[in-house]
């Protein structure tokens, strides 16, 4: 296995954001896609699940960054490392939750019991009126006041870039990981059928949570690094935007399902479409993502990876 | 007593399939329970296994209870199945599959000499063991589904239906090769094909509408007026 493209994609991004700032920002609207994608992957592609409320999990990332931004500007930058810990916390946190109860069902009626997280958490936030309530945390003074001026305009702009190709990053190398273990093992077996994979000796349960839950920790980070960092701000409208999963099913199933340079190439791909779609066509963005997700599952259901890696065998260990 | 299995009880949801099903493995043989579509074979096999929830009863491994445990513990102690409809994992080859098997750590620690021992009983897994399971013939893939329960070095080895959808001459060499496996463990079988599984059982049990209704010696049930009438044909 050569890991050169989806380790050359990421820190040749991570240089250009850092070489033209000027830049960064259209780096991170592609870099979000190609992270997102990564991260569903860990949990869509390795297990065969489909969770729809996996924004869920982007929201607390956001929440957890936003919130120790917001009432702890104290900690001064402290208040960056921590928020990200709190952020991926409460993303794994929400995961092992709604894991450990919804994992035990089988594939659409997990997907079903798993609709209304996303909903029920954004409405428990408004309703309570915690965190800021519908009227959301505007962070750039707390920013300004924790961090400095400079660095928390630098740290919006160029550091919110790394940080999102970083979680791309840490995904392409927990996605080794787990392929190259027992747990990739046990993976694949549930995906191809999970009932045989129990009296192999397997404990389905386990390993779904294991998957479920890094894929929540890097959407958590991802989450953190795109709002609150990025965008200085977290509105519930913004960060429980249910489009977004559709995003990543889109990116990864464009790519290819539980490969690992799948959601890279479909992110680059998915981006471009969408931006010249927003040109020429605007406001058909959402039509867009419908269309292409419908199509590549009806004519290449292994995405471009996957059907390049079966026409041409010698990509294989180029296309992990 | 490898297997000892009582009064088991179980379904699903509201619907009760096993009502009190009582039979034992012992090693060194195989052990057959016959019985008609819907009598609670598969059910009977599934609930020794964990897969469906016991409702009452005791499972004894070697007279240790393992009634309540998952599956997945069951295969570590020593009771492997090989599901009905083999189950493979089909976009997996052969000797993936094989390797799948062998997963439990107890399994893991003899995995080459394992793979040696299956490779022996069906010569034909090796030659194909390059190819992906979903591409190999319907008697093909039931070795390789009977290999692969091998793997996890089983106490208790349970089949379920093995020679469903295969050719007489297929079953014929499947069975043989079934009745050498008793040597090292103890097997317990679940079929349709009665005539067949009696020829290789030592002691059979025909289960009806949930419940043991007969049970001998299979030279002796072969000569049941019962088991003759409803199930050889004769």
């Amino acid at each position: 296995m050569r890991p050169y493209i989806p380790l050359g994609t990421y820190l040749l991004l991570m240089a250009l954001a850092f070489v033209f700032p000027q830049y960064s920002k259209l780096i991170a609207s592609i870099a979000f896609f190609m992270a997102l994608g990564q991260a569903v992957n860990i949990f869509v592609g390795l297990t065969g699940y489909v969770d729809f409320g996996y924004v869920a999990f982007l929201a607390m990332g956001a929440y957890g960054l936003g919130v120790t931004v917001y009432y702890m500007t104290w900690l001064g930058i402290l208040a960056l490392p921590l928020g990200l810990l709190l952020g991926v916390s409460l993303a794994a946190s929400l995961a092992s939750l709604v894991g450990a109860i919804a994992l035990r069902l089988r594939g659409a009626y997990f997907a079903i019991a798993t609709i209304g997280v996303n909903e029920g958490v954004k409405h428990l936030i408004v309703g309570a009126n915690i965190w800021g309530g519908g009227a959301g945390l505007i962070l750039s003074s707390s920013m300004f006041q924790a961090f400095g001026r400079d660095t928390a305009l630098f740290l919006a702009n160029v550091g919110s870039t790394v940080l999102i190709l970083a979680t791309g990053l840490i995904a392409v190398v927990a996605m080794y990981l787990i392929q190259a273990s027992k747990a990739g093992f046990a993976l694949a077996a549930i995906r191809q059928d999970e009932d045989a994979a129990k009296v192999m000796g397997i404990n389905p349960t386990k390993y779904k949570l294991m998957a479920f839950m890094t894929s929540a920790s890097l959407s958590g980070l991802l989450g953190a690094a795109y709002f609150s960092l990025g965008n200085m701000q977290v509105f519930p409208e913004n960060v429980f935007f249910v489009e977004y999963i559709l995003d990543g099913l889109a990116v990864m199933f464009l790519g290819g399902a539980g490969t690992v340079t799948g959601p890279i190439i479909g992110g680059l791909i998915y981006f471009g479409v969408r931006y010249l779609v927003g040109i020429y066509l605007p406001g058909l963005q959402a039509l867009v993502t419908a269309l292409i997700v419908f199509l590549v599952v009806v004519f290449m259901p292994k995405g471009v990876v996957g059907t390049l890696r079966e026409l041409i065998p010698s990509l294989r260990s180029w296309l992990p | 007593m490898a297997l000892r299995v009582s009064n088991l009880a179980s379904g699903y949801g509201r619907l009760q399939v096993l009502f009190g099903v009582s039979f034992e493995a012992p090693s060194g043989s195989v052990v057959s329970i016959l019985g008609p579509n819907g009598a609670g074979k598969t059910t009977t096999l599934l609930t020794v296994m964990g897969v469906v929830k016991p409702w009452d009863g005791v499972v004894e491994l070697e007279g240790v209870d393992v009634t309540w445990l998952p599956p997945h513990r069951k295969v570590e102690l020593g009771i492997s199945l090989v599901p009905e409809g083999r189950r493979l994992f089909p976009e997996m080859t052969v000797e993936e599959n094989l390797l799948m098997g062998a997963y439990t750590k107890r399994a893991r620690d003899k995995i080459h000499d394992s793979l040696e021992l299956v490779y022996t009983l069906f010569p034909r897994l090796k030659e194909r063991r390059k190819q992906k399971a979903g591409t190999m013939s319907g008697g093909e893939q039931q070795m390789l589904a009977v290999a692969r329960a091998l793997m996890a070095r089983p106490k208790v080895l349970l089949i379920d239906e093995p020679s469903a959808g295969l050719a007489p001459k297929v079953v014929a060499d499947l069975f043989q090769t079934i009745s050498q496996l008793k040597k090292e463990m103890s097997v317990l079988l679940v079929e349709q094909n009665v005539a067949a599984a009696l020829e290789i059982s030592d002691y059979s049990y025909v289960l009806e509408n949930g419940r043991i209704i007969l049970k001998g010696p299979a030279s002796e049930l072969v000569e049941n007026e019962h088991v003759k009438k409803a199930y050889l044909g004769v």
